[in-house]
This record gives structure tokens, sequence and C-alpha cells, in this order.
């Protein structure tokens, strides 16, 4: 749980960052950053599974 | 009127590089230098959250020189490290976040955080750069 909440904090923060410098209104901004905010968690747990079924 | 707009883009040019510096230094500093006060407020206290944070969560950062654990690579980290400016400075004079704390969950996360906290306030320098040459509004 510490690990996915972490992960949570890294990735709104980053996409915080990203949203405002990367847009110039605060529609978009919001869009952007959510947009990317989706994407980090999201491949995230993509991530996550696959190694989770790797033998490694 | 050529010698009004080069005098102009030296002035404006000359804004920018010391925003730009302001921005490495100090992060957030050279938005309220070119008076965009809440975007520096909200930029530079990610950079300090990530910062402080990766502190917290046990991550150190690296020196520019070869460590043994971590080799050639130790560059990079130190190089993305740096990007905090002054943050990094003083952590490194003031010894703080030197010692490897490895047994710690979360100190591969604090280690992320840390060089995360640098690259991003690479990005914010020439965000503000940018800002300062007039490239964004």
């Amino acid at each position: 749980m510490r690990h996915f909440l972490l992960m949570l904090v890294f990735a709104l923060t980053v996409s915080i960052v990203f949203g405002v410098t990367g847009r110039e209104t605060a529609r978009t901004r919001f869009f952007y950053g959510g947009k990317i905010f989706c994407e980090f968690i999201g491949i995230g747990l993509l991530l996550g599974w696959l190694l989770y079924w790797l033998p490694l | 009127m050529a010698v009004d707009v080069a005098m102009n883009m030296e002035k404006v040019s000359g804004r920018a590089w010391l925003a730009g510096l302001l921005a490495w230094v100090l992060p957030g500093s050279g938005y309220l230098f070119l008076g965009r006060v809440k975007r520096g407020l909200v930029l530079g206290g990610m950079i300090y959250f990530l910062f402080g944070s990766g502190l917290l969560l046990g991550g150190h950062l690296y020196g520019l020189h070869n460590v043994a654990d971590a080799g050639l690579l130790a560059y990079v980290f130190g190089l993305c490290d740096l990007g905090s400016g002054l943050l990094y400075l003083a952590s490194s004079w003031g010894g703080i976040g030197l010692i490897d704390q490895a047994s710690r969950a979360t100190a591969e996360y604090g280690n992320i955080f840390l060089m995360v906290a640098g690259l991003l306030n690479y990005l914010l320098t020439l965000d503000t750069f940018d800002l300062g040459v007039g490239r964004k509004v």
C-alpha cells in the first residue's frame, strides 16, 4: 500500500509540473496534467502486474 | 531604430539569463523574478516537496564522482541531483542525505524523488528562460 501511495504522490507532483509548463490555459493544463497522471498510474499498474507474473 | 531594437534584445536577453540562473539556484525564484508569483510558488513548491520527501524517504544525494556501488552511473545520478541547485549544494555541504540508507524499504523511492526533483528543476530553468526571452507567455 505504501508503494502505491508513493506512486500516486510522485505521479501527482510530476503531472502538476508538466501540466503547468506544457499548456497555456487552466482548462488545457488540467486535462493535460490529468492525462499524464492517468498514464503514470496506468502504466505503473500494468508493469507491476507484468512483473508479478514473470518468474524473476 | 535598429540600435534601439538591439539594445532591447540585449536587455531582454540579460534578464532571461538572470532569471534562468536564479531558477536553477533556488527553485521557483526565477518565476518570482519575472513577476510570475503564482507559477513560481506552485512549481517551486513541487520541487521543494519532492526534494524534502526524497530525503525523508531515506534517499541519498550522489556526488559528482565515481562510487563503487553505482560505477559510472553515479555521474549521471549526481548530475540529476545537481539540478536542485542550492538545495543540493547546501545539503552536500551540510552533510544531509549523503549516507546511503539501503536497508530502508523506501530508500530507492527517495533516490528517485531526489533525482526527479533535480530533473524537473532543469525543465523549470528552461521554462523560466523561455518566459524571460518571450517565447512563452
